[in-house]
């Protein structure tokens, strides 16, 4: 069968394919938009995430664009000539929304929502394809999470350091005790400090850092010297270490409940073996969960 | 509409640059043509469009990466009238006669022009060389019971038993209307007369508000006599039909904090914005914002077209805002259902694409990777996607994607 993903991170955009070709082999998985597009776009991401802000009640009523711009490509998908078996729109449950999962899930169901009711019945056709082909899934908080679980992936992502994390919180909820990053300062990246451009600021120095798993990657990448300050590239150790992950080592971690969700349906829909953790309870984007209006297979 | 009127027989050469248009062949009637022009354009070997065949109709979106053929294939129009009226070489000068023949195909192979309406054909055979003409090219006529073939400069032409002397630079085809005796030759010429291609205006003409000659009618390719169209159009209301009204009318709509009226003081316009009310507040033409001077020129240039016309516009969202893009793109709809217009834009805008989101059928496109050797280009978007596919995002956003008119030298993906 072919699955398409359709991912809001240059990562993920690199790496899902050929992890999850382990992950289910026998299946093809592609990813959307085209190569040709990503690389026309220089710095953008393959699309924008839609969970970077805060997400109020007020989204409900007119979703964020980010999250109209990922239906809207969904559909455009799955409505043409030769759609995919299963496309899986993911997102990150990023820290500005991690405690209201739901709330992201009701946003993007309203995005959904809002496309299919829109006049024009060639939209409206859409539903079925939508409700029967799609499913909206989370990676909490971040794909850069799912790396502490394996050190051979944290290596090839170019981490040499030793890291420390809170081990009994799990992956999905990332939470690093480390002194010396939680300690660090704009002092510890000259390069950065040079130009002080808003958008390269390092992410490790946010009030949230210690929550954030890409943010504590770079900072066991950092290089002083690079005006980003880190020797982590997304499109390429990034890639290659979602690429080489121990899925083993993945499950194994406590609490998998996003990743669970995600596994439990691709394999659902594939058919294939797939045996949940002990450890995982049903989220909002589980299967098990699927609301009787639901508008995409799982939510 | 006949043909005096449609070339403009009081001096004006509407959408060509040049001389004065075509004069009507003896007795020949002011007719309005046909609701919704059937036409088939078909061209070989001219610049890159090696196999190309075209019927577009109502207000269509030609798409293509740049070099892919939009341009050329306005040309091929334009060039087709400008050799019925002007004959070939004022039609070889008027679309740069160096590089008239695509350098893929090999020189046995002519540049192939075919123009059918309704049930008149007219084709034109060129073999071109690398220096120009390589021989004498020919022409062919087909109409209900008629069918001529002859070569140009042979000298002399049979038509019917009468020989002819080629002693002018016309047309064979234009020998023949002008003749007055074949009179199913109408909707051929009523067509390629009307036919208006606006591809780049001289902006610091129209802002150097240059005297033009009085009564002019129509707007010239070039935009230059702009002010005197208006001008003429706003002393003359009964018999412009209301045109200046129009014009002034969606102009405002697209710029309201920009204009309200204008006045001609002695042949030069004065532009007096919203609530300006001295004198002294008007703007000379110099003094406009371009995106207003092209606002005019595109609606000048809608308004002078008889019904039935085709007219292009080549780029037409330059020195626009979004507002003004979608207000004169409404202006242009409702002139062309109201006069039976054929109008065709290429575009590389997001915008101007977004407006054809209920026409989809009416977006072609000039894609060499997705042609497949035979006249299939311009090929309809549906043709390419599905149609409930591309309705799902902006077409604007599809294009941004790469979705359609890629380059062509971009691998698949």
């Amino acid at each position: 069968m072919r699955v398409a993903f359709l991912p809001t991170g240059r990562t993920e955009w690199h790496g899902l394919p050929g992890a999850f070709s382990r992950r289910f082999p026998g299946h093809v998985f592609e990813v959307v938009p085209s190569a040709i597009e990503v690389a026309s776009h220089g710095d953008r991401y393959p699309l924008d995430g839609f969970t970077s802000n805060p997400l109020t009640a007020a989204h409900l009523t007119r979703p964020p664009e980010a999250a109209t711009l990922l239906v809207e490509r969904a559909a455009t998908v799955l409505m043409d000539r030769d759609p995919p078996d299963l496309l899986v729109i993911l997102d990150d449950l990023e820290l500005a929304n991690r405690e209201q999962p739901e709330h992201v899930v009701r946003v993007f169901r309203a995005a959904v929502e809002q496309h299919v009711t829109d006049p024009d019945p060639r939209r409206q056709r859409a539903r079925g394809r939508l409700a029967t082909r799609a499913s909206f899934h989370l990676i909490a908080p971040m794909v850069e999470a799912w790396f502490f679980a394996d050190p051979a992936a944290l290596a090839v992502a170019g981490v040499t350091e030793p890291y420390r994390l809170v081990s009994d919180r799990g992956l999905e909820q990332f939470t690093t005790d480390d002194p010396s990053y939680l300690a660090a300062t704009e002092n510890d990246c000259p390069g950065w400090q040079m130009r002080r451009q808003r958008s390269q600021r390092p992410k490790w120095l946010g009030d949230d850092r210690m929550f954030h798993p890409k943010g504590y990657l770079l900072w066991l990448t950092r290089d002083a010297t690079a005006k980003t300050c880190t020797r982590y590239r997304e499109s390429q150790g990034g890639a290659q270490a979602l690429e080489a992950l121990d899925w083993d080592a993945l499950h194994a971690q406590p609490a998998m409940n996003f990743l669970n969700a995600l596994c439990e349906d691709l394999a659902y829909e594939l058919d294939a073996p797939y045996q949940p953790p002990e450890s995982v309870v049903p989220v909002v984007t589980s299967l098990s969960r699927r609301p009787k209006d639901h508008v995409l297979r799982n939510v | 509409m006949g043909v005096a009127a449609a070339g403009g027989g009081d001096g004006a050469d509407r959408g060509v640059e040049g001389e004065a248009g075509a004069a009507g062949p003896p007795g020949a009637s002011t007719v309005v043509a046909s609701r919704g022009v059937d036409f088939e354009l078909r061209i070989e070997n001219f610049r890159v469009l090696q196999k190309a065949r075209w019927a577009p109709a109502g207000v269509c979106l030609l798409a293509g990466a740049n070099g892919s053929g939009k341009t050329t294939m306005l040309d091929a129009l334009l060039f087709l009238r400008v050799l019925f009226e002007r004959g070939h070489e004022a039609a070889f000068m008027n679309v740069g006669g160096r590089f008239f023949r695509s350098t893929a195909t090999p020189e046995s192979e002519p540049v192939v022009f075919e123009l059918r309406v309704q049930d008149v054909t007219w084709r034109l055979r060129f073999p071109m060389g690398g220096n120009g003409l390589l021989d004498s090219f020919g022409e062919e006529i087909e109409g209900p019971g008629a069918s001529h073939r002859v070569g140009m400069f042979e000298g002399w032409w049979m038509l019917g038993g009468e020989k002819v002397r080629i002693d002018d630079v016309r047309c064979y085809a234009r020998v023949l209307w002008d003749r007055g005796d074949a009179p199913w030759m109408k909707p051929l010429v009523d067509f390629v007369t009307s036919v208006s291609v606006y591809k780049s205006y001289h902006l610091n003409r129209v802002q150097r508000a240059e005297r033009g000659e009085p009564r002019q009618r129509f707007l010239h390719s070039s935009g230059a006599n702009l002010w005197a169209v208006l001008a003429n159009w706003q002393s003359a209301p009964q018999r412009s039909a209301h045109r200046y009204e129009w014009v002034m009318s969606r102009i405002r709509e697209a710029f309201p904090d920009l204009i309200a009226s204008i006045e001609f003081v002695d042949g030069s316009p004065e532009i007096y914005p919203p609530g300006a009310g001295r004198h002294e507040d008007a703007l000379p033409a110099e003094r406009a914002a371009d995106g207003l001077l092209t606002g005019l020129l595109h609606l000048t240039a809608m308004a002078g077209l008889p019904p039935g016309a085709l007219v292009a516009f080549d780029e037409l969202e330059n020195q626009l805002h979004p507002y003004a893009i979608r207000s004169l793109m409404r202006a242009i709809r409702e002139r062309a259902e109201e006069h039976d217009l054929t109008v065709v834009l290429t575009t590389h805008s997001p915008i101007v694409m977004n407006e054809f989101r209920h026409d989809l059928d009416r977006v072609y496109v000039l894609d060499r990777a997705e042609s497949h050797g035979a006249f299939d280009m311009p090929t309809r978007l549906i043709d390419l996607k599905s149609e409930d596919a591309l309705a799902q995002a902006r077409l604007g956003n599809l294009y941004d994607q790469l979705e359609f008119a890629r380059p062509s030298g971009l691998p698949r993906a």
